[in-house]
């Protein structure tokens, strides 16, 4: 018997972010039948790329009532959408709704329930997983016994592939209820546009290195030309420069992006906690004692606010 | 207002985690309260001190290590302890546990249930959440601030993709904290000698009412087939010198080799 | 002259004096009991150099000239003591003089001679003292009304006696003593007058006048100063001149053997003190009697504001205020404070529990109303201080100021769980993982990888226990002077192990910052941990660790010999087991760590070992010694930020930075952070290396 995977798209301002076909191909890889999810309002111009990105079934949910987020009714439209399809996994790319929304999705249908996988294979029928764990300091290797699973992929772990596409096949799903215990007043945006860090494929990092407001702006520069997310060690979210949604490290986020560039950041072990999955790790620091070397594929002693400037002109430069 | 807190007993994630064989090398390891559930308990401890909240607080688990953890819970100011010992649920996931906490949940009848939003052990997440579901009742997870708004709703500023919500709940609910919400108070000499004092409500799971059937700890959905530990990383190159050059040179690997640009 | 008149005086003036001391004394036998009868003859050495001989203000260098000053009008005061008593009695008797001072004695000549110059220096001491303070106007120095007063009294009292000598030499010489005046005429030594060139010389002054002015003058200044005295006598209780009084008594009972003695090791588990409020200082009336002495005996002189590292950079940690508070808040309560002391006597007595209950009840009304931290003493005020006992090195008469303060914050940590929340991260860590930075304590041997050390586990029968601490375990500048120390002590063939990962911080922050339950917690588990082992030597490169393992843990049963690096490297130097050769590295200069320096009395090895190292000389820093001047991170500070005036390690760096010095050696983990830190931020770290001494031994070892 296939296996059945559904995906829960994950869209942000209207539009579809990458773990959507990230998620898809890996389950394509599989050699699973795919479908997906997807759940909001104005959804028109995004019906169409739901099949280009690797699935076969579309389950859409469009209604006024699920313009702002709200776990229980995108727990009811997943629940819904498994009812009708009747996946053995359910997948969710790595967000705050997708992690609000999963456990209770596997609540509803007793599911096992995975957070934060990195890899899944199909083993003589059975589903296995591997994950993190202990804040990212030791991998367990997962045999999942229930028949069905819900998962929450990390960020980057699975890789699109190019040109997936699938067959236009759209049901509609009837709007759920609106959650009368948990109404959603407003949402006080983010400074609009920002990148988020988890799926961010370029991170650039401050630390105290850079002093100051002044510092801060100058390592954002380097961030906005590669399109990169932003983040922080702790000492500068103490010290009040950056706000701790910002914060990588181990009691803020954890991060494994393409490239994690790290500006003044001494490398503490809480901090390294938080990064050191990333692919490649380049680190500006003036002490070349400091820790964050014996971590960093490259690192580049030196004063970061000589330093950051050079960057940019030689990125620019390579980008050309 | 009553409320109840849960927290867990875990792994010191400061100490270094080593494999052996597949499995964790206890030795050496030490235990205590985690991290989100120390802000849960600061939470619930604040609450009690502007809004006269009586406040409980459960976990789940047995030895001197839970005891030590209860009593640090004691010491930040909760007034109750209970305290569910039962080897059955030593291997127990997030469904599991959740289900025995909504049996404690529904002994006790409380208006707010407040938890971390993970435990740093199992970097899961779900429990809480799974929690909120088996009760049917309101639910909102990685809280970063609570307002009391009156005998029957909470305003809750959740962390979410597009920003911070702001979202009325209504009471009974379940709100899972994140570390953020707070500077967890440490314990005085004045708690902690009180603390030692204290009784513990410690149940197994039988006085507690079900089986282990029914809250699903014989049937595990999954299971930990091996602890591997993870590929260290190792220093890379150190460039010092001119900074134009170093920088041009590092550039031109990041593109060419590591070809991240 | 008239015996009626002048026994009427005495006896109203001494009845007076006696009622306000026996007040006085009330007072402090109502506080607090301390033991302060150890090491009499220590005591008395302490009191013949430092009230006798002034030794603080004529031994120290800098204000010399002021500091001579005093010791003249002190000595000068000592010294007509005899002189008072003689002339009380001549109000009696006329011409009386003690035996062995009369006129028929070399002795009674010279003391007259001894008198009489005194008196004149002891005026012009009074003039100069009084133009320093209105026209000088040294910095240090509150000038109030009192301090006027009493310059103009004891001038006064100066100018009388003078003036009462100079007309009897008038009347003697000029108007052939027609009262018959007694004065000393002996054969060999010739009139008292030719003696006396001071009295002569007053004596000219009033000379124009007649023989019955200069009798009535006679007669007036010698009730004048009679009565200036009795006055005075009596004024000094109620201002900072008390210190005339309490100065030597305050200075005999200070600590001896060790800069304090030991806190008291408060009992946590005592439900009595938690009720009574009574772990460490929270009310006034919980003072001991020699804190109520301290407070009776600070002659506001300032010199404690000048060395003060916070002080000095603008933190509002003022010692004489906080001195001065203390004592107003003091005195203010005296009577409840005895009040209070007749009733807790007789609750030891009761047994009737509803009386035990109204006599607690009476007690609590007792307390002063106004708070002690935060209405007497400010919190900032507090926690600013860094217990570097610069204070203390330079106080005249032995105030110890540090101990109060450290009992202050004890009562504010366990009782009133009011500390700066800033500590809280690092208690937490020490808690958890037995260091202040919180790593985990499975890391704390790691810095030793690869370098052949064993653990106390692996061989315990070694010589000496190199403690390595916190710092030189886990900050990475520190663990290099770990990695420096063993390899001196390889080189040398010393066999030692360190605990590794058995080893927790020794809890002297915690101490500091008033965090009993934590000290005690961290000594009793490395004290069953050195015990186990049976450790007897111990070798450390951190003061903070030496003072605690060698000063704090014998109170809780651990016993050591204790040793710094430095100290340990000079004796391995002078055994022959090292040699160092100099290299051409530039000028040297120390810091002197506070908690090596003032706290344990070790100057001279560090900078034995340096003059030995340095090819390029080594030069004295302006405040160092005994008066070095603190890098800021004692006394808990290492753990909180400093946020007003300018930091404390940045005005040290700028000391170092103006002696033109290619190098600076520390001695101490803490030192080495915040003056590398200071070289930083002020762009100098090319210029003005910091290095451990332990490096520069390393580096220089032949």
């Amino acid at each position: 018997m296939t296996t059945k995977v559904l995906v829960v798209a994950d869209i942000k301002h209207g539009k579809l972010k990458s773990s959507t076909p990230e998620l898809l191909s890996k389950a394509r890889a599989i050699g699973a039948e795919t479908a997906v999810v997807a759940i909001g309002s104005h959804m028109e111009s995004l019906i169409p790329r739901l099949a280009d990105a690797g699935a076969d079934t579309q389950y859409v949910a469009d209604d006024p009532g699920l313009e702002l987020f709200s776990a229980g009714p995108w727990a009811s439209c997943v629940a819904e959408a498994a009812g009708r399809f009747a996946p053995d996994m359910i997948w969710f790319g790595f967000s705050e709704s997708g992690k609000a929304v999963a456990p209770r999705v596997a609540a509803r249908l007793d599911a096992a329930c995975a957070t934060d996988i990195t890899d899944v294979k199909l083993e003589d029928g059975r589903v296995e997983i591997t994950r993190p764990a202990i804040t990212n300091k030791v991998i367990q290797r997962v045999q999942v016994n229930a028949a069905k699973l819900v998962a929450v992929v990390r960020a980057g772990a699975f890789e699109a592939t190019q040109g997936i596409g699938g067959t236009q096949n759209v049901v509609m799903l009837s709007p759920p209820a609106p959650d009368a215990g948990a109404v959603i007043k407003e949402i006080v945006s983010d400074a609009g546009g920002e990148i988020d860090l988890a799926d961010a494929g370029i991170v650039v990092s401050v630390g105290r290195g850079v002093k100051d407001q002044a510092g801060v702006a100058l390592a954002k520069q380097l961030a906005d030309d590669l399109t990169a997310g932003f983040g922080s060690s702790r000492a500068m979210v103490d010290a009040g420069f950056m706000p701790h949604s910002k914060q990588v490290g181990q009691t803020g986020k954890i991060v494994a992006p393409n490239l994690y560039i790290a500006i003044g950041i001494s490398g503490a072990i809480q901090h390294l906690a938080g990064m050191k999955g990333s692919k490649v790790i380049l680190a500006v620091n003036k002490d070349p004692e400091a820790p964050i070397f014996s971590v960093a594929d490259y690192g580049i002693v030196g004063d970061l606010f000589e330093v950051v400037p050079i960057l940019r002109e030689e990125i620019k430069k390579i980008r050309s | 207002m009553k409320i109840l807190t849960t927290v867990k007993t875990v792994v010191d994630v400061e100490l270094n985690i080593h494999v052996d064989n597949g499995a964790i090398v206890e030795k050496g390891l030490q235990y205590v309260m985690n991290a989100w559930d120390e802000s849960a308990v600061e939470t619930a401890v604040r609450l009690k001190e502007t809004n006269g909240a009586e406040t409980t607080l459960v976990s789940i688990g047995g030895g001197e290590d839970t005891d030590k953890v209860i009593r640090r819970g004691f010491a930040m100011g909760i007034e109750n302890g209970i305290q569910i010992d039962d080897p059955g649920l030593a291997q127990g996931d997030s469904s599991v546990l959740a289900k025995v906490l909504q049996k404690v949940y529904e002994k006790g009848g409380y208006d707010l249930v407040i938890t971390g939003k993970q435990a740093q052990d199992t970097d899961n997440g779900q429990t809480g959440i799974m929690l909120a579901e088996y009760l049917g009742l309101p639910c909102v997870s990685n809280a970063v601030a609570i307002e009391v708004i009156d005998e029957r709703h909470v305003k809750v500023s959740r962390l979410g993709d597009t920003g911070t919500e702001i979202i009325e709940l209504a009471l009974p609910a379940v709100i899972t904290v994140d570390v953020s919400i707070n500077e967890p108070r440490l314990p005085q000499m004045r708690g902690i000698m009180m603390a030692k004092k204290k009784g513990i409500e410690v149940m197994d799971l039988a006085s507690l009412g079900p089986s282990l059937e029914e809250v699903g700890a014989r049937t595990p959905k999954s299971k930990i087939v091996e602890f591997i530990a993870p590929e260290m990383r190792k220093a890379g190159r150190k460039f010092e010198g001119d900074a134009s050059e170093i920088t041009a040179q590092v550039v031109a690997l990041l593109a060419g080799d590591a070809r991240v640009f | 002259m008239n015996p009626l008149l002048t026994a009427l005086l005495i006896i109203v003036a001494l009845t007076v004096f006696g009622r306000t001391m026996v007040r006085k004394i009330r007072l402090l036998k109502a506080l607090q009991p301390a033991d302060r009868t150890d090491h009499l003859k220590q005591r008395l050495i302490n009191t013949l150099f430092l009230a006798v001989g002034q030794k603080r203000l004529v031994g120290r260098l800098k204000e010399r000239s002021s500091g001579i000053m005093h010791a003249f009008i002190f000595w000068g005061f000592c010294v007509l003591l005899i002189r008072s008593v003689t002339l009380y009695a001549q109000g009696f008797q006329e011409g009386y003089h003690l035996p062995f001072l009369g006129g028929d004695t070399l002795l009674g000549y010279l003391y007259t001679d001894l008198k009489d110059i005194t008196e004149g220096l002891v005026l012009l001491m009074v003039v100069w003292a009084s133009f320093r303070r209105a026209v000088l106007k040294p910095k240090r120095m509150p000038n109030t009304f009192e301090a006027y007063l009493i310059l103009a009294l004891i001038g006064l009292l100066m100018v009388s006696d003078l003036l009462h000598d100079g007309a009897r030499f008038n009347l003697v010489q000029f108007h052939g003593n027609p009262g018959g005046i007694p004065f000393f005429d002996h054969p060999r030594y010739g009139s008292e007058f030719l003696w006396t060139p001071v009295s002569r010389g007053a004596g000219i002054l009033i000379s124009g006048l007649s023989a019955e002015s200069n009798a009535a003058i006679r007669v007036l200044m010698f009730w004048i100063h009679i009565c200036t005295q009795l006055v005075f006598l009596n004024l000094l209780p109620f201002g900072k001149h008390f210190h005339v009084i309490t100065a030597l008594p305050n200075v005999f009972l200070k600590s001896v053997g060790y800069p304090h003695e030991a806190p008291r090791l408060l009992d946590l588990e005592d439900e009595a003190a938690w009720e009574a409020e009574s772990l460490g200082i929270n009310h006034i009336h919980q003072l001991n009697w020699k804190q109520g002495l301290d407070l009776y005996t600070c002659t506001e002189c300032g010199r404690c504001k000048d060395v003060c590292p916070t002080h000095v950079t603008e933190k509002p940690l003022n010692l004489h205020a906080f001195n001065d508070l203390l004592k107003h808040e003091l005195l203010e309560n005296a009577r409840n404070i005895v009040a209070r002391a007749r009733l807790s006597a007789r609750l030891k007595q009761a047994e009737d529990p509803g009386q035990i209950e109204s006599i607690r009840k009476t007690l609590f009304t007792l307390n002063s109303q106004r708070r002690l931290i935060g209405d007497v003493i400010a919190e900032e005020t507090l926690w600013a201080c860094t217990t570097c006992r610069a204070c203390e090195e330079v106080c005249p008469v032995a105030i110890e100021h540090v101990p109060r303060i450290i009992a202050m914050r004890q009562g504010q940590t366990l009782m009133a769980e009011a500390y700066p929340s800033e500590l809280n991260p690092a208690l937490k860590g020490l808690e958890r993982n037995g260091n202040p930075w919180g790593i985990g304590y499975d890391k704390r041997a790691d810095w030793a990888e690869g370098l052949g050390v064993r653990t106390l586990a692996e061989d315990p029968e070694v010589d000496y226990l190199f403690w390595v601490g916190c710092a030189g375990s886990f900050d990475d500048r520190s663990k290099k002077v770990s990695r420096s120390l063993v390899g001196i002590l390889q080189n040398a063939n010393i066999r030692f192990a360190i605990l590794g990962v058995e080893e927790k911080c020794t809890g002297d922050f915690a101490r500091r910052v008033g965090n009993e339950m934590l000290f005690q917690m961290m000594a009793r588990e490395n004290i069953q941990t050195l015990n186990r082992y049976k450790v007897k030597k111990i070798i450390t490169a951190c003061p903070h660790c030496l003072n605690a393992l060698k000063h704090d843990y014998p109170q809780l049963g651990g016993n050591y010999e204790v040793i710094h690096h430095a100290e340990f490297i000079h004796r391995l130097v002078n055994e022959g087991k090292i040699r160092l050769s100099p290299s051409g590295e530039g000028a040297l200069t120390y810091h002197d760590p506070c908690y090596l320096g003032r706290y344990n009395d070790i100057f001279d090895q560090p900078r034995s070992i340096l003059r030995a190292v340095s090819n390029g000389g080594f030069k004295e820093l302006d405040r160092h010694g005994r008066e070095s001047f603190c890098c800021g991170a004692g006394g808990g500070r290492m753990w909180m930020e400093e946020t007003i005036g300018k930091r404390i390690n940045i005005e040290r760096a700028e000391e170092i930075v103006a002696r033109r010095v290619a190098t600076v050696a520390v001695a101490c983990p803490f030192c080495l952070t915040m003056i590398e830190d200071g070289m930083k931020d002020l762009g100098r770290e090319a210029q003005v290396r910091t290095l451990d001494i332990a490096e520069l031994v390393e580096k220089n070892m032949a």
